[in-house]
């Protein structure tokens, strides 16, 4: 073989390596870009995350504060009804002494012995 | 330049075939890992949501049942209160009738009063401090006819009238040697019986 061949088929042996060299780089440069596609959707996991406990908390304070106002109520009507009650028992009580107060304090005054003295 | 060979095109298609699969492989993971980081904290968080509502209603069942009580309580107190001041208006007007009794009904509820106090004393000589307003009541009589009663009733006092006098109604015995003392007076009775009668008195007022 002459010189000149065997110059023209190293030259092309390496021209090939080249292009299958080029294929890998490719490649690698195609799963670099998947790893920051992936970085980039886990990003956005974090932020889901983030509202999933924000939701948690909003949700816990919604609810809470619903159930507060009803004890809330429960309690002032209670309150109310109670009041009411003991408006109505203090008036009857007022008027039962009333009608028995003379017999109580001649009660006293028998026992002070100011009645059988 | 020569066409690719058979062999490195095989090459060249592995390379490719490779970086695929494993962006594929890099994408999917990816995207795993992130539904199951979220489906895992949207169940802790579920958890955690009913294990926090639980303490919190748990608190507030707490606060209802302890105003509730309060409330109850108050009215009960208040009920107690309006009950007090119907015995303390009952008091109050015994008082005023006491103090306002015909001159002959008072004078005998003292006479009353001293025999009984004077007979408790256990002493032979009783001196007797009266009201600087019953002074005409107190006349020498008065006394002797007391100290008949005590005869009548075993009993050998002396009662003997004091140059002193207090300023609120009713009686003050002390024995003869100072050592012993007995408040009447009125406030003092009453005092005594606000204590000992409340219960019966409110029986009466309230009903039995």
């Amino acid at each position: 073989m002459k010189k000149e061949e065997q110059m023209e088929e190293l030259q092309d042996f390496l021209e090939r390596l080249r292009v299958l060299h080029e294929k890998d780089r490719e490649g690698s440069e195609e799963v670099e870009e998947a790893r920051r596609k992936a970085i980039a959707i886990l990003k956005n996991t974090e932020e889901e995350l983030a509202d999933v406990y924000l939701s948690l908390g909003e949700g816990v304070k919604r609810e809470v504060e619903k159930e507060k106002a009803s004890v809330e109520k429960e309690i002032a009507a209670f309150k109310k009804k109670t009041e009411k009650e003991l408006s109505k028992k203090t008036k009857a009580l007022e008027r039962v002494a009333e009608k028995n107060m003379n017999e109580a304090v001649e009660f006293i005054l028998t026992k002070l012995g100011a009645r059988n003295a | 330049m020569h066409e690719a060979t058979k062999h490195e095109v095989a090459i060249a298609r592995r390379i490719e075939k490779n970086a695929e699969a494993e962006r594929k492989k890099i994408i999917s993971g990816a995207k795993k890992e992130g539904r199951r980081l979220v489906r895992d904290a949207k169940k802790g968080t579920k958890a955690e949501r009913e294990r926090i509502i639980d303490r919190k209603l748990r608190d507030l069942q707490y606060r209802k049942e302890t105003e509730i009580s309060a409330i109850t309580a108050d009215a009960k107190k208040g009920l107690m209160n309006v009950k007090s001041r119907m015995v303390d208006g009952a008091f109050s007007q015994a008082t005023k009738e006491l103090l306002e009794l015909p001159r002959r009904e008072y004078r005998d509820f003292l006479s009353a009063l001293i025999l009984r106090g004077a007979s408790s004393l256990d002493t032979k000589e009783v001196v007797v401090t009266p009201y600087e307003g019953d002074d005409g009541i107190f006349v020498p009589s008065y006394l002797a006819g007391i100290e008949k009663e005590l005869k009548k009733q075993k009993s050998k006092v002396n009662l003997k009238l004091s140059q002193e006098k207090i300023t609120t109604p009713g009686v003050v015995l002390a024995s003869g040697d100072g050592k012993a003392a007995l408040d009447m007076t009125i406030e003092e009775l009453f005092r005594d019986a606000r204590e000992e009668l409340s219960a019966e008195v409110e029986k009466i007022l309230f009903g039995r």
